[in-house]
């Protein structure tokens, strides 16, 4: 073997090394991915979720790992995940499954006029809707980076899938990212938007509801539901399903199921397939991340409606609702609703918001939803 | 000869980039129409055309437009842009007396504006429409168990 086949040979194998293909887009990308990994491991925000996506990030962001392309007509690994987990929209309605199966509709039905607060901390959708178009967007596209305000996850991803798939990656970690950053970013909206008056709002304790009502609960839900936005069923109705399941005491199989492996595997392969979209060439450019940046806004206007609304409502109301409550109107359940107790207790310490926080919590799942149905219905 | 002639430039009439159509806001204006309004924002023509060959023209023309979106009626048909295109819709509409009105709208904020907050209303709508139905069923249950005890 002459000398010159030995350095062929040799070329040949650097070049199916990565080094070949190296960019400077890839080490910004893995200082994205540890940051994510960083706030999962030490600063416990949202691990469950920021660890796979700081993780597919990671792993994608490498010249030519096998894990989003398609080889010998089939998909790699993580494409497999991708394709059938969020481009045929399994993976969200499996999480609303196991989310209504860990969900109690208790302090929503004790007080069912916080459903409107729900309603209300919706306002940031519509109006980063608006700046969106401003910015160039399409109509689609401004709708589903609209709905991350929204602060679900599934719902965001569902909706994106539907409207505007090229932004399924920007969207589902913007969104998961500010979940993740609910302590962060909400109370200073809260402290700006309410007196220390409002704020020391004592509310009575819920009443215990029956078991019969949180049975009924689901099935109100989903009619009401199929009837007015329908194009949301596959979510709400797996979310209620699981509800009813738990609710109903009789299938603790099924339940736990739901609540544990299920939601563990599908969690996994959401949070590794969200950040497998990721990728450096498509990442790096000024629409994702013009998205992540509006986010931010988006959430925060959707906090502030959400107490907005509590305001408006004490209006009319003989028993006033503290306001602190009104920020768990964005759907991030529970973080927002601790959110609002932890702020409440700062001001008032034998002031116990959590219970009352929930409603609206679990309102803004709801209203988050009906927000996508709207936006599904204006184009579809 | 002369009615292979005709056909031809029949035919050419009828294929947008070989008319050489003009166009308003980017949405061709097809020649031999009668202006019956005109501002920036708004043009309405008056073909003497069926509307279903008018649509059929506009759907031609437009084909490949990827955030269009159509709402056929008995009367006419709504093509409306969902992308970034600087018209928002164009509204054809048989008027009677074979003629056919050809409206273009300018891209409208007061439309997105609008249906925006239609929407918002929605979502209050179909929470308070919850609420109600909770309200009613809660209300029915106590009942109910008043009655039993």
């Amino acid at each position: 073997m002459s000398a010159r086949e030995i350095l062929d040979m040799l070329y040949g194998i650097f070049f199916t090394t990565g080094i070949s293909h190296f960019t400077w887009k890839y080490p910004l990308m893995w200082f994205i991915a540890l940051l994510f990994i960083y706030l999962a491991i030490k600063k416990n925000f949202e691990p469950l979720l920021l660890l796979p996506i700081g993780f597919g990030i990671l792993v994608v962001n490498f010249p030519l790992v096998p894990l989003m392309g398609y080889s010998q007509d089939h998909g790699e690994l993580l494409r497999i995940f991708y394709h059938y987990g969020l481009e045929w929209e399994v993976i969200p309605c499996l999480i609303f499954l196991g989310l209504g199966a860990m969900t109690d509709f208790g302090p929503l039905i004790a007080n069912p006029k916080t459903l409107l607060i729900g309603a209300g901390a919706q306002l940031g959708v519509f109006i980063t809707f608006t700046g969106t178009v401003l910015a160039g967007f399409t109509l689609k596209e401004a709708a589903s980076v609209g709905i991350i305000g929204g602060a679900d996850g599934p719902t965001t991803i569902y909706l994106t899938q539907h409207l505007a798939p090229q932004l399924l990656g920007a969207n589902a970690l913007a969104a998961y990212s500010y979940m993740a950053m609910v302590p962060l970013i909400q109370p200073p909206i809260m402290r700006l938007l309410t007196s220390d008056k409002e704020r020391k709002i004592r509310m009575r304790q819920l009443r215990t509801v029956s078991k019969t009502e949180k049975m009924l609960y689901p099935l109100i839900c989903v009619g009401v539901i199929a009837v007015l936005v329908p194009s949301v069923i596959p979510l709400m109705g797996m979310f209620m399903l699981g509800n009813l399941m738990k609710e109903s005491g009789v299938v603790g199989r099924l339940t736990d199921t739901a609540q544990n492996a299920l939601m563990n595997t599908v969690t996994i392969l959401l949070g590794i397939s969200v950040g497998a979209t990721m990728e450096a060439d498509k990442f790096l450019s000024w629409k994702p991340l013009f998205v992540f940046g509006l986010g931010l806004i988006d959430f925060a206007v959707c906090t502030a409606g959400g107490i907005w609304t509590v305001k408006i409502m004490n209006l009319f109301l003989k028993e006033k609702i503290n306001p602190l409550i009104g920020s768990a109107g964005v759907s991030a359940v529970p973080m927002s609703a601790r959110v609002s107790q932890t702020i409440g207790q700062r001001y008032d310490r034998g002031n116990y918001l959590l219970m009352h926080a929930m409603g609206p919590n679990l309102a803004g799942v709801i209203g988050s939803a009906a927000a996508a149905g709207m936006f599904i219905a204006m184009f579809s | 000869m002369k009615k292979w002639i005709v056909l031809l430039a029949l035919f050419q009439l009828t294929l947008p980039p070989v008319a050489k159509a003009e166009d308003f806001l980017g949405v061709p204006v097809f020649p031999g129409g009668k202006i019956v309004r005109s501002t920036a924002a708004l043009l309405e023509m008056r073909y003497e055309m069926s509307a279903p060959a008018a649509i059929q023209l506009y759907k031609d023309s437009l084909k490949g437009q990827p955030d269009l979106k159509l709402h056929e009626s008995r009367e006419g048909l709504v093509i409306e842009d969902h992308g970034r295109l600087p018209w928002h819709k164009v509204v054809i509409l048989e008027t009677g007396k074979g003629e056919t009105s050809v409206q273009i709208n300018k891209d409208s904020w007061t439309w997105i504006l609008g249906t925006l907050f239609i929407r918002f209303v929605g979502v209050f709508v179909v929470l308070m429409v919850l609420y109600l139905a909770m309200a009613f069923a809660t209300s029915f249950m106590v009942r109910s168990v008043k009655k039993r005890r």
